[in-house]
């Protein structure tokens, strides 16, 4: 069961997505810089809560009660960038390219790395003119081996750092971090714009929610996750 | 020795590698980790992912020195792991701890070499409430004695220690511990730029000075 977060009048005040890395720095007396990362990147979320209203309180506490510690996951998406800057109104109203409505999700993905390591995500099937602006995410949703079609359990995202616009047959390059691996993430991974999201595991000892105050309201408090990428 | 492919060097050379360790420990059921999200087969061997980023946890040693183990840190709540504790045969079981180098994207493996070889020495499990739940397993390479009692020296003094009239090893020299001076001021004799006058079997009885070779 993953659950998702609360839909909460009060929304979430401040966001974090960020990419860990593990790095060992090996720093030398002749001033060059060498060292090795270990292990590969996950995405972390930090979410602070601020004067939340009685509702909404009541929300959040039965979300940290119902993730049962480290035992359930949940989807979690920036709540400040769920949809590309140049849409973030809406997305329905296109249409692809090729003709269709558009629901949020490229029909074709593909990546590349270049000489530099860098991934370079190519996108079929978009709106011509689709916009993607940096700090937009691109989200990857697959069912977990044995799961139901179209439960898209395994999700994980990128986060584009050069902006891309689609052209006049809706194909868009755009380069985003980290790269994903394409051994874990599957060829039939649907790439998508609407919400993307991974899926994160609670952080207790670093989640609290503030006592509850006068009238129910809670004056603050922070949501911290990791994510837990599986096959 | 270690060879390196060209690509992995480059890796390394520019800072660019991501390291991940893998680690076949021959109980029965044989166990396959590494470090990877995912599980990956190379060769000829498949590993189940751990997604433990510090698998290694100490690898050191320097020359000379005393060897030190190896401290294997593996995540107490994977299946694949929890074999281990169920596993028979585990004492001593022979370990094989890999290295493997990918691209900075890390698409790409570019290098797997044996890092250590050994046998399961320890194996200890920690659990913390609140925190993380882990086994260590520290790996015995070769050659090392882990610093234990009872390790041997060729020298007349501990051939001894196991039989006073034994002196098989009374005519063997022995490394003993030389200070050579490079550079700086010019010895006045030659035997304070060696310090001192052993080397001989059977001369330097109190074995203060020795290093294990």
């Amino acid at each position: 069961m993953i659950l998702p977060l609360p839909d909460t009048l009060s929304g979430i005040a401040r966001v974090r997505f960020s990419i860990l890395r593990v790095d060992y720095a090996a720093p030398e007396a002749s001033g060059r810089q060498g060292g090795v990362q270990a292990g590969f990147p996950v995405w972390g979320a930090r979410m602070e809560l601020d004067r939340i209203d009685a509702d909404s309180a009541d929300l959040w506490q039965a979300f940290v009660d119902r993730m049962r510690g480290r035992i359930r996951r949940f989807y979690c998406h920036d709540t400040a960038r769920d949809l590309p800057l140049a849409h973030r109104f809406g997305m329905t109203d296109l249409t692809r390219a090729g003709g269709g409505a558009f629901d949020g999700s490229a029909s074709s993905w593909s990546q590349a790395i270049d000489s530099d390591d860098n991934a370079n995500v190519t996108l079929g099937g978009l709106p011509a003119g689709f916009s993607i602006a940096v700090g937009d995410y691109i989200g990857f949703k697959w069912d977990a081996s044995g799961a139901a079609s179209d439960t898209f359990e395994r999700r994980t995202m990128m986060r584009a750092v050069l902006p891309a616009t689609a052209n006049a047959s809706g194909q868009a390059v755009v380069t985003a971090e980290p790269p994903l691996d394409t051994a874990l993430v599957p060829s039939g991974a649907v790439a998508h714009f609407d919400k993307p999201s991974c899926v994160m595991q609670l952080v207790p000892e670093e989640s609290q929610l503030s006592p509850v105050g006068e009238g129910g309201t809670i004056a603050g408090g922070a949501v911290i996750g990791v994510q837990d990428l599986r096959p | 020795m270690k060879s390196f492919t060209t690509g992995a060097l480059a890796a390394l050379e520019s800072g660019k590698a991501i390291a991940v360790g893998a680690v076949e420990i021959g109980s029965d059921p044989v166990i396959r980790v590494w470090g990877g999200l995912r599980p990956i087969t190379f060769d000829g061997r498949t590993f189940d992912p751990v997604g433990d980023r510090g698998l290694v946890r100490v690898a050191g040693g320097a020359l000379g020195s005393s060897a030190q183990n190896i401290t294997l840190r593996l995540s107490g709540i994977e299946p694949e792991i929890l074999e281990l504790l169920d596993a028979s045969e585990v004492q001593g079981a022979p370990t094989i701890l890999w290295r493997l180098i990918f691209n900075a994207a890390r698409t790409t493996l570019l290098d797997y070499h044996i890092w250590a070889r050994g046998r399961l020495d320890t194996l200890p499990r920690e659990e913390e409430i609140g925190g993380t739940a882990a086994i260590e397993a520290t790996l015995e390479t070769a050659a090392r004695g882990l610093g234990r009692r009872g390790s041997r020296m060729r020298s007349d003094a501990d051939q001894r220690l196991l039989d006073a009239n034994d002196g098989f090893f009374k005519n063997t020299a022995y490394a003993a511990e030389k200070k050579l001076y490079w550079g700086g001021p010019r010895p006045a004799r030659a035997g304070s730029a060696l310090g001192g006058s052993r080397g001989g079997g059977g001369g330097g009885g109190t074995g203060r000075d020795l290093i294990e070779r």
